[in-house]
């Protein structure tokens, strides 16, 4: 069955076999184009990391493909065999695989996949000075073999990780017959990572300033804030204190796979303008007020249910408070690996890129540093080598990406396939990447999967990026196609998150449900059918938003 | 000792038949080898209110379980029931884990009135028996069991063959007598030195029945344990030693009901076999 292209879409296939597949656009990752630098990295992480990774669980993948449509991105899957029976016999063995992983994920994280990340992560960050064209082109082919075992060794715990939480949630049902997806990852809640902690301290960064300081945050435009700084009470320790933040945390970019952004640490309006909001919001709103509150409803929750199972065989008591154990574990590790991983990646190969960008303009291959994204990798590497002339590559890449610009990328493309195996890893997916939503939206109500409970009123933001967030007031709706997890710190000033995409697993549902904010994910169309400043009406239990 | 309308199962002197029924004798022979959850026996009495005697065999029982109000299973006892040529399997009541005296009151009245339903009624005519005799009720502390078993002396395929048949199921008993679920077979032999394992089938077990706060209920079973084992080989020979020596004490092949809870083997029923040919016990 072909699906639909639509006729402003136009597709290039790249050869004949590519249109029988399924390309998904998944836009929770990859909310934006990318340039062809990003798309060479991002295909390296999906076709050789995770499928070094699915081949270690023994799923039934063969090879992963990714096809970028004037800079969308698309991705298929090509599974190991046709026969249907096969995929599912097989799938039933990677999930045996998976669940063998359980009890040893915490060990398997901090123990042998953080420090090898953070070796393989001082290799790709090490000096680059002094470096001609061969030299830095050696180095990218050093750094891209670490940046595919780093994201060999992300699948290596992600695909456990989310397995876990996905079974747990699965038990938990199957034990509550009442119970929803939110009610069992409740139990799982309050438990500080790395997402909720960088939360924390961006709070304290701004509730330690002087009044003053505090001022001038509130007043003034994020871009004048720097310069109203001056002379005021406070500035030099809050300047202080900002500078040892950035250390800490600058090293990121905001989005998967973007590393043509600037870091937090090359452009920390980013972090002032998220201060100002943070300064408004009233100190029971802090994210540690808010996890003590989450660390409660945890209990409580798990005090209910273990009552509940009081009269249950002990196998099955066992068989709960394991799970909940390896749940637990597992939610840390989802948040904690991606700042070393998916984040911690990409400010490192950045300067690298740039510093090719530098020595490319020199010798003429490009224009200006900044092209160097509009370069795949090979092209890159080549032309550092034996310096020739990129700029037409560089002008077409830009033609293509801004024709793409104005488009909405279709879901998928290509051909839908006859049997999809109904394993582990894509029941977790689609928790994680979430479904097509109930129903139809219509008029007055959008409808999604419950991410976060609760309900709440507020004006809607449609939000694109961290600087797009200046915008968002306290008590505003944050509406977005995709939240990344440098984005919690927004969490805490807006009254509700609706997102496009995601399921009851994705970033946004397990942040706003920390941070006690109601949500509604996976909604496919929020952020094209609210409208900016619209009045809307969020209810995290039911997943609907009701427009006024 | 306690009044005769209430009998206590480790009383002394042998209970009276005709009061109790055959159901609570049985136990009571049972009860002085095994371990038989204690409890008491309301004898038949049309006359007289038990209500007191009752109250106090409860707040007894309380005491002995070490909590003020004891979950009990509350159960029928015939006066001409499981005596060999009927079992009244099935035609009378059970209620488990009952909790308090109100409760426990109005689950002896709906044991009593079961005397009198349409099945027994059946059951009576179609066995040549007269109308009933008296209907005792057994109450009994509750066994909040981790694995139900049932098991034959003897295999009811073939009984010139030693060898005990037992069937288990997760939780509590009901689910696995109700035949809702296909529970898990372990045939024990009997060996030159002692019993061993001769085959097991573990079976795709998608219910079992719990205790809730008061009650039991039938609920899905969790999917990683639906295929796991529920006995062990220990825990499948330590049953078919308690099946072999229960016919032993009731000098006849008998059917048991019994439970695993913290890694204890309760005896609930040990009945004889009413037809020793190929047929099931179970209704």
């Amino acid at each position: 069955m072909t699906l639909v292209e639509p006729s402003d879409f136009p597709v290039a296939w790249p050869s004949p076999d590519a249109a029988e597949l399924l390309w998904e656009h998944d836009a929770m990752h990859n909310p934006e184009q990318l340039l062809p630098l990003e798309q060479s990295f991002a295909t390296l992480s999906m076709t050789d990391g995770f499928v070094r990774a699915a081949r270690t669980y023994e799923l039934p993948i063969e090879a992963v493909r990714t096809l970028f449509v004037r800079g969308w991105p698309y991705q298929a899957t090509v599974p190991t065999s046709a026969d249907p029976i096969e995929l599912d016999a097989q799938a039933s063995r990677a999930h045996q695989r998976l669940v063998a992983e359980f009890p040893g994920l915490g060990v398997l994280w901090s123990k042998q996949v953080l420090p090898e990340v953070e070796a393989e992560l001082a290799m790709i960050g090490a000096p680059l000075a002094c470096l001609d064209g061969t030299a830095l082109a050696d180095r990218f082919a050093d750094a891209t073999a670490r940046f595919v075992r780093i994201w060999e060794l992300h699948f290596l715990v992600v695909l456990p990780a989310y397995t876990v939480l996905s079974e747990f949630d699965e038990l938990y049902r199957e034990l509550f017959e009442e119970a929803t997806s939110l009610d069992s990852l409740q139990l799982l809640i309050g438990q500080p990572n790395l997402t909720t902690i960088l939360a924390e301290e961006l709070w304290a960064l701004a509730h330690r300033a002087s009044p003053q300081v505090r001022d001038v945050l509130v007043d003034r435009p994020t871009a004048k804030v720097e310069a109203a700084l001056d002379g005021v009470d406070g500035a030099a320790s809050f300047r202080a204190d900002l500078a040892a933040f950035l250390d800490r945390w600058g090293e990121r970019i905001d989005m998967w796979d973007r590393i043509s952004l600037p870091t937090w640490q090359e452009a920390p309006e980013v972090v002032i303008g998220q201060l100002r909001d943070l300064v408004l919001t009233p100190n029971d709103q802090s994210p540690s007020a808010s996890m003590t509150r989450a660390r409660k409803i945890a209990e409580e929750e798990t005090t209910a249910a273990r009552a509940k199972l009081a009269g249950y065989p002990a196998e099955v008591r066992a068989l709960f408070e394991e799970r909940l154990w390896q749940a637990r574990t597992a939610t840390v590790v989802t948040e904690d690996h991606g700042h070393f991983i998916d984040f911690g990646t990409l400010p490192r190969l950045r300067r690298l890129a740039l510093t090719a960008g530098g020595i490319l303009a020199r010798t003429g291959s490009i224009d200006l540093p900044d092209d160097v994204f509009h370069l795949d990798l090979a092209t890159v590497v080549d032309n550092l080598r034996a310096p020739g002339d990129a700029r037409v590559v560089v002008r077409t890449s830009r033609r293509e990406l801004a024709a793409g610009a104005t488009q909405v990328p279709p879901p998928t493309l290509g051909k839908m396939p006859q049997h999809r195996p109904a394993y582990s890893v894509s029941r977790y997916q689609s928790k994680f990447f979430g479904e097509a939503p109930p129903s139809a939206n219509d008029g007055g109500e959008l409808r999604g999967f419950p991410g976060s409970p609760g309900r709440a009123t507020g004006t809607a933001r449609i939000i694109s990026s961290l600087t797009d967030a200046d915008r968002l007031a306290p008590g505003d709706v944050l509406v977005c196609t995709t939240a990344a997890p440098s984005w919690t710190s927004l969490f805490s000033t807006v009254a509700a998150v609706v997102t496009d995409t995601g399921g009851p697993l994705s970033h946004c549902a397990v942040v706003a449900r920390e941070l006690g904010i109601p949500a509604v994910v996976g909604t496919q169309h929020a952020s094209t059918s609210i409208s900016d400043g619209q009045r809307i009406e969020v209810h995290g239990n039911t997943g609907v938003v009701y427009l006024r | 000792m306690l009044n005769e309308a209430v009998q206590w199962l480790d009383a002394e002197r042998a209970l009276d038949v005709r009061r109790v029924g055959g159901k609570a004798v049985g136990l009571a022979t049972l009860n002085r080898r095994f371990d038989v959850p204690p409890g008491f026996v309301v004898a038949t009495e049309p006359t007289c209110s038990n209500s007191d005697r009752v109250a106090a065999a409860y707040a007894a029982l309380g005491e002995r379980c070490g909590e003020p109000e004891p979950a009990v299973a509350v159960r029928s006892s015939a006066v001409d029931e499981d005596t060999g040529d009927s079992s009244f399997a099935g035609q009378h009541e059970t209620l488990l884990n009952v909790r308090g005296l109100e409760a426990l009151t109005g689950a002896i009245e709906v044991c009593i009135a079961s005397a009198s339903s349409p099945g027994a009624v059946a059951y009576r005519r179609s066995k040549g028996l007269g109308s009933s005799t008296g209907m005792a009720v057994l109450v009994q502390a509750m066994v909040i069991a981790d694995v139900s078993v049932v098991g034959f002396s003897a295999n009811p395929l073939d009984e010139t063959r030693f060898e005990i048949v037992i069937n288990a199921n997760w939780g509590l008993g009901p689910s696995l007598v109700g035949g809702t679920v296909t529970p898990d077979e372990v045939v024990v032999a009997r060996g030159p030195d002692a019993l061993f394992v001769k085959s097991r089938q573990t079976s795709d077990k998608t219910r079992m029945t719990v205790a809730l706060d008061l009650g039991v209920a039938e609920v899905p079973v969790p999917r990683a344990l639906r295929l796991a084992a529920c006995l062990d080989d220990r825990a499948a020979i330590s049953t078919a030693q308690l099946i072999v020596d229960a016919a032993a004490a009731l000098g006849r092949p008998v059917d048991v009901e019994a439970a695993w809870a913290a890694d204890r083997l309760h005896l609930l029923q040990a009945r004889p076999i009413v037809a020793t040919r190929a047929c099931s016990q179970q209704s």
